[in-house]
């Protein structure tokens, strides 16, 4: 067999433990060294095998395969080492479901390409299971015109936007497969399997962004202080959670723009007015931070403006100073300031032709 | 995008590939007798047949025993793999990370409708190749559904098996409440 060589330097306690081993077994240190790193190293391919099998990255066969273990032995430690059967009671559920004359049907899941966001749900509403395409329902559509307006989903047809999302390089899942009228009739362990199964999915996938479509999901996996925004990460991966579909819009803007940023998919298209006061009104103005400044031309000048549906030529002052810069000031005249409601902030949003719809 | 859930349904006359632990199962819980009342035959590959039996340590050398008994009974059978098979054996186990009776099982598979699988990954893949996989654990409640097993016998045969294959606590449950539900 040919041999190399190879010098370490060793702690004094384990060249002591090395020389115990050499007496006890009755040889000399080196084979002593050889010995043990013999039997490590078997021990090391086992439990790599069989990590990688927990892991879901190879199969039982395989990890027979990569450890040298036979497959009865394999059977065996992953008895011991307590890694359960790998049937779960959602595909019980299914089956049986199926048994009983109910052929059920559910949708399946779409990984991600590499660096894809992957979108997750709690399960699939009956009318999407129906349409044979995810968010189908009402809040489903307006899920989809939602993820259109942050710009993770371009050249949808409607009906069938899952499609263009999986196009993108985005993919699609549930915590739970079975469909139900609402996420109450799920049991709470069909919820504890599907974190598990989700986990082994985003081991799998690696998608860049896990996106939880709806709270119950998020608190499921990351736990009861998740709120909208940016998350912890999820098996190494990070995660978001947008805001409930019935959520102020102006805060679901702002979780908007916080992961568009988070993606780097583009500059925002929204913003938010200063809020309202009485001198606003009185002055016929609405003041504009800075931040929001990026709406507008960046000199003097006239704007139309879209409140609700009355369309106003607006003045437009960025009120940039040579010293420092002061809120923008764009004024849409008494009449239209009377009909703002005082302490709110409007949001801002730029539609095409410079236009700026306000609320 | 559509997919539908298999009806669990009558295999009695269909030859059926299962992979090595499928056959270590049924060999440790030494229930092949009553197992075979829900299937045919049960298929064995090459490498499945080489996993479960010639490349088994001494010690388990017992239940080994019991597989070879089957093949002698006719519930299993060893079936060579044509040159497609073949191909097709070599691809799923470099895509999908599989090993190898697991790949020759679904290969065999591809032929026919259904594979017995008892692992995850092999499960997924067969769903993505169109096949229907049942679980090992799923025999009884097959030949319970077609009137092969009562009641008793099923509930007693899925026990064995749970044991053997160290299923959760919650799909035993499930399983036994369908048994016990199903025949009120």
């Amino acid at each position: 067999m040919k041999t190399e060589q190879t010098n370490i330097r060793l702690d004094a306690d384990l060249v002591a433990a090395l020389e115990r081993v050499a007496r006890a077994e009755g040889i000399d240190r080196p084979a002593a060294i050889k010995r043990l790193l013999e039997l490590s190293l078997r021990e090391w391919e086992i439990t790599h095998a069989l990590d990688r099998y927990r892991g879901g990255e190879i199969s039982l066969g395989r990890a027979s395969e990569e450890s040298g273990l036979s497959e009865w032995e394999v059977l065996d430690e992953i008895k011991n080492r307590g890694i359960a059967y790998p049937l779960t009671t959602d595909e019980v559920h299914e089956r049986l479901g199926s048994t009983l004359g109910k052929a059920e049907q559910s949708l399946p899941d779409i990984p991600p390409n590499r660096g894809g966001v992957l979108l997750v749900g709690i399960n699939p509403a009956p009318d999407s299971v129906a349409a044979g395409h995810y968010y189908q329902g009402r809040v489903g559509h307006r899920l989809w015109r939602r993820l259109e307006r942050v710009g993770l989903l371009r050249d949808a047809v409607a009906g069938s936007e899952d499609e263009a999302f999986a196009r993108a390089g985005h993919g699609l899942t549930d915590l739970v497969k079975r469909p139900t009228r609402t996420p109450k009739e799920l049991r709470s362990e069909e919820l504890e399997v599907g974190v598990d199964r989700l986990r082994g999915r985003v081991r799998e996938w690696k998608p860049r962004l896990v996106l939880f479509a709806f709270k119950e999901a998020a608190v499921r996996c990351l736990g009861r202080d998740i709120v909208p925004g940016r998350g912890p990460e999820f098996e190494g991966v990070p995660t978001f959670l947008l805001t409930g579909p019935y959520a102020p819009s102006a805060d679901a803007a702002q979780v908007d723009d916080e992961l568009r940023e988070l993606l780097g998919i583009g500059h925002a298209s929204h913003a938010f007015a200063q809020p309202v006061t009485a001198n606003d009104v009185a002055s016929g103005q609405l003041r504009i931070p800075t931040n929001a400044k990026k709406l507008f031309p960046p000199e003097r000048g006239e704007v139309d403006v879209l409140i609700g549906d009355k369309r106003v030529k607006a003045q437009w002052d960025p009120r940039v100073g040579p010293d420092r810069e002061r809120s923008g000031v764009l004024r849409i005249g008494r009449k239209h300031a009377k009909e703002l409601p005082v302490g709110a902030r409007l949001q801002l949003r730029a539609g095409r032709r410079g236009t700026i719809y306000v609320g | 995008m559509l997919r539908s859930v298999a009806k669990v349904e009558d295999l009695r006359q269909e030859e059926i590939p299962v992979d090595a632990t499928t056959l270590i199962y049924l060999g440790k819980a030494d229930a092949f007798g009553e197992a075979v009342r829900a299937v045919r035959t049960f298929v064995a590959s090459p490498a499945v047949w080489r996993e479960a039996v010639d490349d088994a340590p001494e010690r388990y050398i017992g239940d080994v025993r019991k597989i070879r008994a089957a093949e002698q009974e006719g519930a299993v059978k060893q079936v060579a793999l044509g040159d497609r098979d073949r191909a097709l054996a070599s691809t799923i186990r470099a895509n999908h990370r599989l090993g190898q009776g697991e790949s020759e099982a679904l290969a065999l598979a591809h032929r026919r409708k259904y594979a017995i699988v008892d692992e995850g990954r092999a499960t997924r893949v067969a769903r993505a190749l169109g096949l229907i996989p049942y679980s090992t654990l799923f025999l009884p409640v097959l030949a319970y559904d077609v009137g092969e097993l009562d009641k008793a016998e099923a509930k007693a045969l899925f026990r064995r098996l749970a044991v053997v294959a160290g299923a959760r606590a919650e799909v035993v449950v499930a399983i036994e409440e369908y048994l016990e539900e199903k025949g009120k």
